[in-house]
This record gives structure tokens, C-alpha cells and sequence, in this order.
């Protein structure tokens, strides 16, 4: 017996020692599928502010370049970059996601996440998928084996996804199938090469779906007008509200909670984004309801109140769209999330534009007295977003305001968003005397209107 | 359940535990019997009824076989209704939809047609493999070299033995059936030995058969798109893949074996390292060529007669060795470029001598050994054809360049190759001069351990991310 623990724990320790200088030799968390995008966003991280992660269906759907100028349009000038990559589920963005707030651009204000389930066999059963090497550490074991017990799925489907991603993590732990990464490496550092190469990123990480040429695409787009009526028929039962429970491996909305928060301590604002599809594998409205208590979602997969989105000609298959459907939904999806600063957590799953109560102003004067330091927090969607003074007048002077004149125009002063939903000004104020209280306004204004105005708030005199 | 699957580890692992656990030798066998048919369950259950059936008509033969001879009555009667059976069930299985459609293309070509009938079947695993060791049993005890078993279910374990059921090696009863009726003790079983050829079978299967093949689907997918030398290429890549495959599983059913205290017999011996084509049927698959050779060559008469006839009784022997491994032309093609080139050095030797250019012959076996691999992998016989003349005469079919594996065609080719086969040639070298034993010896027992442990970890990081199945099952 003791002869066997002596052999079984040297045999062990062969195999770890092997390990661990496995993962010294080969570290490269991405490298196959991923490795471009991670490198350029590495190094050209700086020039975003916005970036957007998800599945395939963000991949090919959302082209930074419509969005951007969409944004612009709007008033919310953005500089974007599509990081979604094909088969991420949410485990995998989770993992995408660590790496960003680990290399965090100074620039980067807010990542656009495509909501997806937390399916954990979306390999089937090729449990060494680079994807499950690659897309993978402690924290996401965890998150994935809660993502399982959290499920709705009986119990001999829960063991079966458990059983999913212990393979996974034990094929990750042993590094499995990396020896030719290996051989690779040897023989481009023999070359010189910096490792992992990289390739230019066109189109911003945007890729049009009609490019790839992967065989169960081609196949399901070459299928795909043959089934409209099929595809008809699950769109209006979509449409229906129809509860849908979550797919496979389930909806872990305390990940995401978590998730919000990770990246809001680093001041990158979540959104989350259902795609809009045509087919009904998805996901959990239920758990899309919990999650918008406190993240903010946009839930696209909703045709009722998303129609121009769900156009036959726009889609390449039932879960992609093609490039026109692309740039549609890039300049649907600018006008949602600028809107989306609207949204009260916990008040829709869909946002209509409505204009809900003004957003809370915060006014204070600098320690020298010279400025008026605004801020405006939970701002509402599109347009201009101005305080104005209130009751005493004022007139705007060469960025400085006169308050001795009388009535009309009364001063206005633009807001410059740092996030969606916050802006804040600091402007000089010459001409207040001290002693003198004034009132303030928060205005918002949507093509030239007046759709919202806070109540009077009096400044306590400087 | 393929051995170089995790579950197959942890079955293992069980089965392993259990068997050791338990003191009674009948208990074992038992054990073993369960784990036995339910690893070929795992395939199809469905088949568990065919290979009982195999191996209860061979069985009971068997003892009316003994107990005609014992009454003085013939026993040739008995042979031919296991023959009929074993003949009949791997004919339908496996050759009937192979029969009735090159029928049909023999009628069509003869201005005749038919209509064309094929059947779904499904091939069982192993098929050829169990009908042929019950077939040896049962001819065994016919000609009087081995008495028959009276237990059934130790016969039954003999036939279903897990390690050796799908894939080989073809295990006669003779050197199987003794040792169940010992009962083993786990102190006698080399551990570090069986570990070793289990790794060393799982390495040749799982990280250099695997990723070899990458190169050889390519070219074998469109071979007229390609020059010469990736022909060559390919043609090499599969030689290494097929030996890997197949002598890799071999090493892991005979390693899996004595860990559980049973020795099977060896089924490869460096068979690219043959001086001549009848020294490779000595090396390769060495447990279905002393099969054909005992049981068809000699029974066809071997070389107990002319030079022709022992050259007919070769050529059949060997065109009925391709059939077994497929129902397919391909393989009949495969079988008779062997016996062409076993008449062929049949005929060297009576004219020139045994043994003369060693090395010279040594290639001239390999090359022809690699020609016949063409016939055996080819998907037509265009293709095959056209992969021939690339071999033979160097004639390009097309101009693309094969990517020896594809992540990116940006490093020389030559270099992965090198990479990879050289130091798989130093460990075969060093194996053949047994330099693992050498090492067993010399080495304290707990850092052999350590060894294994060592390399078992690079084998499980050097595999590549995409299993495939082991080639020989489909046989």
C-alpha cells in the first residue's frame, strides 16, 4: 500500500512538473481563432473608446464604422471596435473580458456585450476545442459550474454539462494538445518572429458573413430561403412574449451582476445586447428580465417592437446577418444605446423611447468660487443635454455667464458626456454676487425639442 | 469507447481497481466478463447477442467435436457448421452490399441488368477480429492441437476480453485460454512495463498518428491537385499514420492486458525496418499473418507442392488477407500488389540468394510496401491510380503544395517534418536496440515512476486538439 502511494504520487508529480513548465514555456491564453483581434486591440487599444464582444452573430452583425458615424449623428461621437469573436458564449466574453480590464485602455468607455446563454458544450464533443484551452481560467471554471447548478435543466442534464466543463477545465489544467503550438513557437523564434503574430484587423473586427466559407454556414444559408415560413412562424411566436427558458447550461444572472460591476469599478459602462435573430434558441427571457434590474439591456431579439431589425432580406441564415442587415442594425443598435441612458433599471426589457423622469442634477461651486462644477447623472438618450439658468436669467458671455441681465435668453450650457447616461461641465462664472443663490435646470432636447425638464434647483450662494 | 478516450480511462480505472480487489480467480473472470461485454455494449448493444452467438456455436462445436472424435465418428461435419456460421455472419455484415453490387456491375457490364439491391448494415466492431480467433479455436480443436474448453463463460471471456476485442491482436486460444485458469497475483504484474506500452501506444495513436494524418487527408482528398512530391509526401505521412495507428492501439490493448495480469501475443515488430516483403508479413500485423498462414496458406497447401502452386496458394492467401480488412476492391487491389511481391522475392531468392543488399532490399520493400498503401487509402481507384504514377514515375498530377499541418503555411514545411519525425526515428531506433529495458534496469524503480509520469504528460500536451478514430476498427 505504501509502496503504491510512494509510485502514484511520483507519477503524479511527473506529470505536474511537466505542467507547470508547460504553462511557463506556453503561457498564450489566445492564440488560434482569437489571437488577431487580442493583438490588435493590445496595441491599438487607445484609439477606442467603445468595444463590442460577443458571438458570431455580433461578429458578423455589427460594423463599428455605420455605428460610429450613427453615434456621431447623434450627438455621442464614438470610436468603436467589433471584439466579438465566432462560438463565444458568455463564459467566453467573461475570459475576454478579465483580459481587458487587465490591459485596460485609458480611452475604453464602455463594452457592448452580446447577452448569450452560458451554454457550455457549444463544441459538442470535442472537448479540446482551442476555444476551451484558450477561453479559460479559474474564475470561469466557477462561473460555469454556477452557471450549471443555476439552471432550470433536470438533473441528468446538469451532470452532463458539469461533466462539460471539468473535461474542459482538466483538458486546460494539462494543456492538452499544445505541443505543436509548441513546435510553432520553436520554429517561428527561430525565425525571429514575435509570438503570437498577428495579422492587420480590416474592417475594424467587423467581418462580413458571406466571407466565410465554413461548410455548416454555407450549408444553413444555402437552406435558409427554403424555411421562411418556418422561420415566419417562430418569429411570431417570439413575438408572443412567450416565456423561453434558458438554453442549455443556463443563465447565470449573478455573473453578469458581478460582471457590471467589474467593469463599472473601472469605468467602463456594461450595455448588454440580445442580437436579434430569427430562430428561437434563445436564452432565458426570464433571466434577461433579472438582469435588466440593475445592468442595462437592450433586448433586440424582440420583433414586436424591433421591426425594422427583422427584414427577411437583411439576414444571411436564421442567427446571422448579413452585411446590409449589418449596417442596419449598427444604426439601430447607436440609437438604442444612446437612448438607452433612458432606461431605468427595471423598468423594460425593450426600449421604447419614452422620456422617463429627469435624470439627477448635481451643481457645486469650485473652492475658489470662480467655477460652477455641474454633473448630471442617469441622463436620458439622444440630443442635447444643457442646464439652463433657471428663474434669475442669465446671458452666456464668452464661456463665462452674465447673471445681471434680465428675462430672456436665459443661459445655457451644454453637458460633455463621459458615459451614456453622465456628463458633467465646468464653466467660469463671472458675474454672480456673492451671497446670491440661483436656480438651475437640467434640459434635454431631442431634434430641436424640449422633452425633458428637471425641476428648479436652487445653488446655495457661493 | 476508443482507448484513447478519457471515459476509457476511468472504465479502466474501475475495472482495474475491482479486478484486483477481488480474491477469487472465478470472481475475476467474471468481473472481467461483465466489463468485457459491456465495452463492446458501449458500441452497440444490439451486437452483444451477435459475438454471444459466435461464441456459443463455436463453443458447443467445439465439444461435439471432441465428443464425435471420442466416439470415433466424424467430425468434419461439425468444422463446416462453425465455418458456415463464422463465414456466413461476417459475409453478411460485412461483404454482402461489397457482393450484390459488384454483381450488379458485372451484370450491367455484360449487357445484363439487375436491379440493384443493398441492405442498411451496420458494421459491428470488431467482426472480423472475433470471428476469426473463435474460427482458430474451433479449427484448433478439429485438428486435435487443442482440447476444448468446458466452461462457457471462460470461453465467452476468452472471445470478448476487452482489450484485445475490437482491434486485436487475433489472440488464439491456446495462449489465452491457460491463463485463466491461473489466478494471478497483482505483485507479479510489471507495472512499469505494462504503463509503458500502454504510453508508448498512446503516444504512437494519439500524438503521432493524429497528427500526421493531416497531411495525408489532404492530399488523399484531391490528389490530382497536387505535384509529385506531396504525393510522396502523403503517401509517407500514411505509411507512419497506419503503422502508428494500428501498432499503437496493439501496444495499448497488450499494455492494458497485463495490467490486469494476462500477456497477449505481440502483433508488430519494426516492420519498416523489413529486409525483404515475406520478412514484413513476419513484422507487420503479426497475429493476422501467422493467422492466414496457418489457417488458409497451409490449408490451401502451402508449399507442399510446385513452384506455381505454392505461388497460387500465396496470391490467394494474400487476396483473401486484403477482402478481410475491407469489403472494397481497393483492398483486394492492396492484397495482391503483396502477393505479387511475395512470389516476387519468392522467385529473387530462388535465382540470386537470400540476403544479399540489405540495405538495398530494405528499400525496395518500403517503397513497395508504400505503392500498396496508395491501394489501401485511396478513396477510388483513379485516385489510386493517379498517386501511383506520382510514386512511380514522378508525374505531377497538379501544382499544390501540400501544408504539412495547416495552422499557417508560413514556415518550410521540411522543418514541422523534421520537428516531429526526428525524434519520433531516434526513439523507434532506440527501442528496436530495447534501450527502454536497458534504462528499467538501470534506473531506480521510483524515478521510472517519475519518467512516466513525466512523459505521460507531454504525450496529453503533444496530442493534437482533433482525435480520430483508430483505423482498424472499421476493419
Amino acid at each position: 500500500m505504501k509502496s503504491w502511494v510512494l509510485h502514484l504520487s511520483l507519477f503524479l508529480a511527473g506529470m505536474a512538473f511537466i505542467v507547470v513548465n508547460l504553462h511557463d514555456v506556453e503561457p498564450l491564453p489566445f492564440w488560434s481563432w482569437s489571437r488577431n483581434k487580442v493583438n490588435w486591440v493590445a496595441e491599438h487599444g487607445e484609439e477606442y473608446d467603445t468595444l463590442f464582444f460577443g458571438s458570431s452573430r455580433m461578429h458578423y452583425g455589427l460594423k463599428p464604422d455605420v455605428f460610429d458615424a450613427r453615434m456621431a449623428e447623434l450627438g455621442t461621437p464614438t470610436k468603436s471596435f467589433n471584439f466579438a469573436l465566432s462560438g463565444m458564449r458568455m463564459h467566453d466574453v467573461a475570459h475576454m473580458l478579465d483580459w481587458v480590464v487587465a490591459h485596460k485602455p485609458q480611452s475604453l468607455k464602455r463594452a457592448v456585450i452580446e447577452l448569450h446563454s452560458f451554454e457550455q458544450n457549444i463544441r459538442g464533443h470535442q472537448w479540446f476545442s482551442d476555444q476551451d484551452l484558450e477561453m479559460h481560467s479559474s474564475d470561469v471554471f466557477w462561473m460555469r459550474m454556477q452557471s450549471v447548478v443555476l439552471s432550470n435543466t433536470p438533473a441528468v442534464d446538469k451532470a452532463k454539462q458539469a461533466q462539460y466543463v471539468l473535461m474542459h477545465s482538466a483538458s486546460n489544467a494539462l494543456r492538452l494538445g499544445q505541443g505543436s503550438r509548441i513546435t510553432q513557437d520553436w520554429i517561428a523564434r527561430a525565425h525571429g518572429e514575435r509570438l503570437p503574430k498577428a495579422y492587420d484587423v480590416e474592417d475594424r473586427g467587423w467581418q462580413s458573413v458571406a466571407s466565410v466559407q465554413l461548410p455548416h454556414m454555407v450549408q444553413a444559408h444555402e437552406d435558409f430561403p427554403s424555411q421562411r415560413e418556418h422561420f415566419e412562424r417562430q418569429l411570431s411566436w417570439k413575438a408572443g412574449k412567450a416565456p423561453i427558458p434558458a438554453l442549455n447550461g443556463g443563465f447565470n444572472a449573478e455573473a453578469i451582476r458581478k460582471q457590471a460591476s467589474m467593469l463599472r469599478a473601472v469605468g467602463i459602462e456594461p450595455i448588454y445586447v440580445v442580437m436579434p435573430t430569427y430562430s428561437t434558441d434563445f436564452f432565458g427571457r426570464d433571466g434577461v428580465a433579472e438582469v435588466a434590474k440593475e445592468v442595462r439591456v437592450l433586448e433586440l431579439d424582440d420583433p414586436a417592437p424591433n421591426r425594422p431589425l427583422y427584414d427577411w432580406a437583411g439576414y444571411y441564415d436564421a442567427s446571422h446577418l448579413g452585411a446590409e442587415g449589418a449596417a442596419v442594425f449598427s444604426r439601430y443598435l447607436a440609437d438604442r444605446i444612446v437612448e438607452c441612458g433612458s432606461l431605468q433599471f427595471g423598468a423594460a426589457t425593450s426600449p421604447h423611447y419614452a422620456p422617463l423622469a429627469p435624470p439627477a442634477l448635481a451643481a457645486a461651486w469650485s473652492v475658489d468660487g470662480q467655477q460652477l462644477q455641474l454633473s448630471a447623472d442617469g441622463l436620458p438618450f439622444v440630443g442635447d443635454v444643457v442646464v439652463q439658468f433657471g428663474d434669475a436669467g442669465a446671458q452666456a458671455v464668452d464661456g463665462g455667464l452674465e447673471l445681471a441681465v434680465a428675462q430672456p435668453p436665459k443661459a445655457v450650457i451644454p453637458l460633455v458626456r463621459e458615459l451614456l447616461y453622465r456628463a458633467t461641465a465646468t464653466v467660469p462664472v463671472a458675474n454672480v454676487p456673492a451671497g446670491e443663490a440661483i436656480t438651475l435646470q437640467l434640459v434635454t432636447m431631442f431634434e430641436g425639442k424640449v422633452v425633458a425638464v428637471s425641476a428648479p434647483m436652487k445653488l446655495a450662494p457661493r | 469507447m476508443i482507448f484513447s478516450e478519457p471515459r476509457f480511462l476511468v472504465f479502466f480505472l474501475v475495472v482495474f481497481a475491482v479486478h484486483w480487489a477481488l480474491q477469487s480467480n472465478a470472481l475475476r473472470k467474471h468481473w472481467l466478463l461483465a466489463a468485457s461485454l459491456f465495452f463492446y455494449g458501449c458500441w452497440d448493444w444490439r451486437f452483444l447477442f451477435l459475438i454471444a452467438g459466435a461464441a456459443t456455436t463455436d463453443w458447443f462445436v467445439s465439444l461435439r467435436i471432441e465428443n464425435a472424435r471420442a466416439a470415433g465418428k466424424k467430425t468434419k461435419s461439425w468444422l463446416l457448421v462453425s465455418l458456415i456460421y463464422n463465414l456466413g455472419t461476417l459475409g453478411f455484415f460485412k461483404y454482402f452490399n461489397f457482393f450484390v453490387d459488384s454483381a450488379v456491375v458485372l451484370f450491367e457490364w455484360l449487357g445484363l441488368p439487375v436491379s440493384r439491391v443493398t441492405l442498411e448494415i451496420t458494421l459491428p466492431a470488431g467482426i472480423s477480429f472475433f470471428t476469426f480467433q473463435t474460427m482458430s479455436y474451433t479449427i484448433d480443436v478439429y485438428r486435435g492441437e487443442l482440447k476444448a474448453v468446458r466452461g462457457y463463460l471462460d470461453f465467452l471471456l476468452y472471445v470478448t476480453f476487452f482489450p484485445q476485442l475490437v482491434a486485436g491482436p487475433i489472440v488464439r486460444a491456446s495462449t489465452f485460454l491457460p491463463q485463466l485458469d491461473v489466478k494471478r497475483k497483482f505483485e507479479d504484474v510489471d507495472v512499469h512495463l505494462a504503463l509503458g506500452q500502454f504510453l508508448s501506444g498512446f503516444i504512437k495513436k494519439s500524438v503521432v498518428a493524429d497528427m500526421i494524418a493531416r497531411p495525408a487527408d489532404e492530399v488523399f482528398a484531391a490528389p490530382q491537385d497536387y505535384s509529385a512530391g506531396s504525393i510522396a509526401i502523403a503517401v509517407f505521412c500514411y505509411s507512419i499514420q497506419i503503422y502508428c495507428d494500428f501498432s499503437g492501439y496493439s501496444d495499448m490493448a497488450i499494455g492494458a492486458a497485463r495490467l490486469l495480469g494476462y500477456e497477449l501475443c505481440r502483433n508488430f515488430n519494426f516492420p519498416y525496418l523489413a529486409t525483404s516483403i515475406t520478412d514484413f508479413w513476419r513484422r507487420w500485423h503479426m497475429s493476422l499473418s501467422t493467422w492466414l498462414r496457418d489457417y488458409l496458406y497451409i490449408s490451401l497447401g502451402g508449399n507442399r507442392g510446385s513452384r506455381w502452386f505454392t505461388h497460387r496458394n500465396l496470391m490467394l492467401t494474400m487476396l483473401l488477407g486484403g477482402l478481410w480488412h475491407g469489403a472494397g476492391w481497393n483492398f483486394v487491389i492492396w492484397g495482391a500488389i503483396h502477393g505479387i511481391a511475395l512470389v516476387v522475392h519468392k522467385e529473387w531468392i530462388r535465382v540470386v540468394g537470400a540476403g544479399r543488399m540489405p540495405f538495398f532490399s530494405r528499400l525496395v520493400t518500403l517503397y513497395t510496401v508504400m505503392l500498396a498503401w496508395i491501394f489501401f487509402r485511396a478513396r477510388t481507384f483513379g485516385d489510386a491510380w493517379t498517386m501511383a504514377k506520382a510514386w512511380v514515375v514522378l508525374e505531377s498530377p497538379g501544382a499544390k503544395e501540400v501544408t504539412l499541418w495547416s495552422w499557417s503555411a508560413e514556415h518550410v514545411m521540411w522543418e514541422r517534418f523534421a520537428i516531429l519525425l526526428v525524434p519520433l526515428l531516434v526513439l523507434h531506433v532506440l527501442t528496436n536496440l530495447n534501450t527502454h529495458l536497458w534504462l528499467r534496469r538501470v534506473l531506480p524503480s521510483p524515478l521510472v515512476t517519475l519518467l512516466l509520469g513525466c512523459v505521460s504528460a507531454m504525450a496529453l500536451a503533444f496530442m493534437p486538439l482533433e482525435a480520430r478514430p483508430f483505423i482498424y476498427f472499421q476493419f
